[in-house]
């Protein structure tokens, strides 16, 4: 106490003027400066009030000196955030609440706006054919139809990716679905985009939550989203589907919380948003359409003429197979002519085979069928043929019969019927065995034309002849054999001559006798001896039933024939009347 | 790559466009000038070893009828103000901009550019002027569009000054 008195003493002794600026010497400390750390420590609001002016800057360093990174306040603020929340939830909702109507209400404006487009989109092509097909496919493929019209209706590709610093409207980075950038330079563009956004904001009275989100520039739309920091901008080409904006909206934020602090202190190092790229390239989404197959008209047009001249030449072909095949089996139809193959050689077609000279020429049998050489040939080897028209055929070739004479053959048999002088007869006669194929020759049908006149001299040279026998003798002597031989050959002569269908030849073989002694004996001796110069004549081959046998009675000395003589009449009777 | 926006401002006709047009190879149209009322034009420098990526918002210039909109300026790295040296009004209008400059991006490096140094002998800013505005701190270079005078430097220091701030 009394070293405090004296301590008192000696520290009173000095002025509190001087004790300050001891104080500050020894702890940099004046009165002032430790009455406010005191008020400081005892006061928690005015410490509080304090520290809130330096908690931001030093969070700040922390960030930047990475003593603390956002991963770990995260859990710190959801489980703040969480336990507010159960506490009283009405804290939070009153907080967010002014935050939150007007994005709500923006999302709702949004997702209206996206369904009524849809809508049209829909309507548009509701009842059209390629939707009714779509309703079949859906019908039959199991998929739901939304699917299929899903897939259809949006077709769209985006094409270029930009993150844009919002403030300053420089290009922060940028992606690209290929190595063809859509625009001519990407840093001016996103700064005209940024000025357009800003041209736009300005100059439309609106809320702050409306904001420009799409630019449509020809085939392109350029769809804007904004944060608070940064502009997400995706060039689109075609028609993308509202989801796309909820694509691009979570990349945006998923940006800011990646990079908000680096964001927020821009200062022109675009190197950090490298590290954006993943977040923009998940924007590069497309929907490929199913390919619209253009009707190649052209390709139609010339496959149709080609089809049709295909079809014209298969028609050709058909009409051509179907006339050589006719052509073909009537030539093998014909007598004397023998296809044994056909083959096509240049486009014409050439028949093989075996052909008689006497059969058809086969181009006259082509002929009919319109068929000219150019179209056809024929290799046909000559031969000889046994058919029945052939001989025939051919015997009129070689006989060369007169008008008046009929052919037929039949069974190896020509039959010649008609008329027809001797010499052509007798060369038949001669010539038919040497046509290949005749093995018989019948004339039977055959009248000489000239023999009437020989008839006619036959028979009256017939009527010329007499034999003169001795009483009751009919008995030849040797030259009256010769003369018997003649006779004979006249008789022949006329009976294989018919003058007529109707008659023939008869010879009456008449016996002379006379009156004197007795004429009945005398005509029945003349009866035998006509009756035994028959029978002789029938010895030599004449018929029996052309022979009549008569007795004459001579009564003129100066009669032609002599007593016991034999002499013929040739007359021509009916058959029956014989 | 550093990137850096660059805004152009002054008063009409003072000779902005032209001044790019010597320094970059513009591909929008200068219609856009006058329809949104900025155009946009690149350029890459180097400055002592760095290559720094200039985008230069070409502002449609002020005037009676024509407001500058003032999200153009805003997020600018710098900003060159534009005075014509043969009218004395560009130079109130090229004041009245700074302060528009300074309060709309407070960080942005101002160069003030007195163009058309071509015609000085028509100049109505004198070199009072010109040392009154060094007085305040800005960095004040004569140029000419016409004759591509200090463009170059102008658009070097600009990029020094934004990269060393």
């Amino acid at each position: 106490m009394q070293e405090s008195k004296e301590n008192s003493g000696f520290f009173g002794s000095l002025s509190e003027v001087k004790l300050n600026e001891l104080r500050k010497m020894i702890i940099g400390l004046g009165t002032e400066d430790l009455s406010r750390l005191a008020v400081l420590i005892n006061d928690p609001e005015a410490f509080s009030e304090e520290i809130s002016d330096l908690l931001p800057n030093s969070i700040k360093l922390m960030l930047e000196k990475g003593k603390v990174s956002y991963d770990e306040l995260i859990p710190i603020i959801e489980t703040a955030l969480k336990d507010s929340v159960k506490r009283n939830p009405h804290t939070l909702s009153d907080i967010l609440f002014p935050v939150m109507l007007p994005a709500i209400r923006k999302a709702v404006a949004d997702d209206i706006r996206n369904m009524i487009n849809s809508l049209n989109t829909t309507l548009e092509h509701g009842f059209s054919p390629k939707r009714m097909g779509w309703r079949f496919k859906a019908l039959f493929s199991g998929v739901s139809y939304a699917e299929i019209v899903l897939s259809h209706a949006y077709i769209y590709r985006v094409k270029q990716v930009f993150l844009i610093h919002k403030q300053t409207g420089l290009l922060l980075s940028s992606v690209s679905d290929s190595d063809d950038s859509v625009t001519k330079n990407d840093d001016m563009v996103s700064s005209m985009l940024s000025a357009i956004k800003d041209f736009v904001q300005d100059s439309f009275t609106v809320d702050d939550v409306n904001e420009l989100d799409t630019i449509k520039v020809g085939q392109f739309n350029i769809w804007i989203e904004q944060g608070p920091g940064a502009i997400i901008a995706a060039i689109v080409d075609g028609d993308a589907p509202s989801g796309l904006r909820i694509l691009l909206k979570e990349s945006i934020e998923k940006i800011h919380l990646k990079f908000s602090y680096h964001l927020e202190s821009f200062e022109g190092d675009i190197s950090v948003f490298e590290k954006t790229t993943p977040f923009l390239e998940s924007c590069l989404v497309s929907e490929q359409k199913e390919k619209k197959k253009r009707k190649p008209l052209l390709l139609i047009f010339i496959l149709l003429i080609i089809l049709g001249f295909a079809s014209y030449q298969a028609y050709l072909s058909i009409v051509d197979y179907i006339k050589f095949n006719k052509l073909e089996k009537e030539l093998g139809s014909h007598p004397g002519i023998v296809i044994t193959d056909d083959d096509g050689i240049n486009g014409k077609t050439i028949f093989e085979g075996l052909r008689d000279p006497f059969a058809i020429d086969p181009y006259i049998v082509a002929m009919n069928y319109d068929i000219d050489t150019s179209q056809v040939g024929f290799n046909l080897k000559p031969y000889i043929s046994l058919d029945e028209e052939i001989i025939l055929k051919r015997a009129d070739a070689k006989l060369s019969p007169p008008n008046s004479v009929t052919l037929r053959f039949e069974d190896g048999t020509l039959f010649i019927s008609g008329e027809a002088n001797e010499t052509w007869v007798n060369a038949v006669k001669i010539n038919y065995s040497g046509i290949p194929g005749i093995m018989n020759l019948d004339i039977s049908g055959l009248n000489s034309m000239v023999s009437r006149k020989v008839v006619n001299r036959a028979c009256l040279s017939i009527e010329q002849y007499f034999f003169v026998f001795k009483y009751n003798i009919v008995e030849l002597s040797e030259a009256q054999e010769k003369k018997f031989s003649s006779l004979i050959n006249e008789v022949n002569t006329v009976l294989d001559f018919n003058f007529a269908q109707d008659s023939v030849p008869v010879i009456i073989v008449i016996a002379h006798t006379s009156y004197e002694g007795n004429p009945e004996a005398n005509e029945k001796i003349a009866f035998d001896r006509a009756q035994q110069f028959i029978n002789l004549m029938i010895n030599a081959g004449i018929p029996m039933e052309v022979l009549v046998p008569k007795t004459d009675f001579i009564e003129d000395i100066n009669e032609a024939f002599p007593v016991r003589s034999v002499s013929f009449k040739v007359i021509y009777s009916k058959p029956e009347d014989l | 790559m550093i990137k850096k926006k660059i805004i152009m401002l002054g008063s009409f006709a003072v000779g902005k466009t032209s001044l790019i047009h010597q320094f970059v190879h513009s591909i929008f149209s200068e219609k856009y000038q006058t329809s949104i009322g900025v155009k946009i034009d690149q350029k890459i420098v180097n400055v002592d070893g760095t290559e720094v990526n200039l985008l230069l918002w070409d502002i449609h210039g002020q005037d009676d009828y024509q407001k500058i909109k003032p999200a153009y300026i805003m997020g600018s790295s710098g900003c060159f103000i534009v005075i014509d040296g043969t009218r004395r009004a560009s130079l109130d209008v090229g004041i009245e901009l700074i302060e528009m400059a300074q309060k709309t991006a407070p960080n942005a490096a101002i160069i003030i550019l007195i163009n058309k140094f071509d015609l000085k002998d028509e100049w109505d800013i004198t070199d009072d002027d010109i040392d009154n505005l060094k007085g305040q701190g800005f960095d004040v270079i004569i140029t000419s569009a016409k004759t591509n005078y200090a463009i170059d430097d102008a658009f070097h220091s600009i990029a020094r000054k934004m990269i060393n701030k």
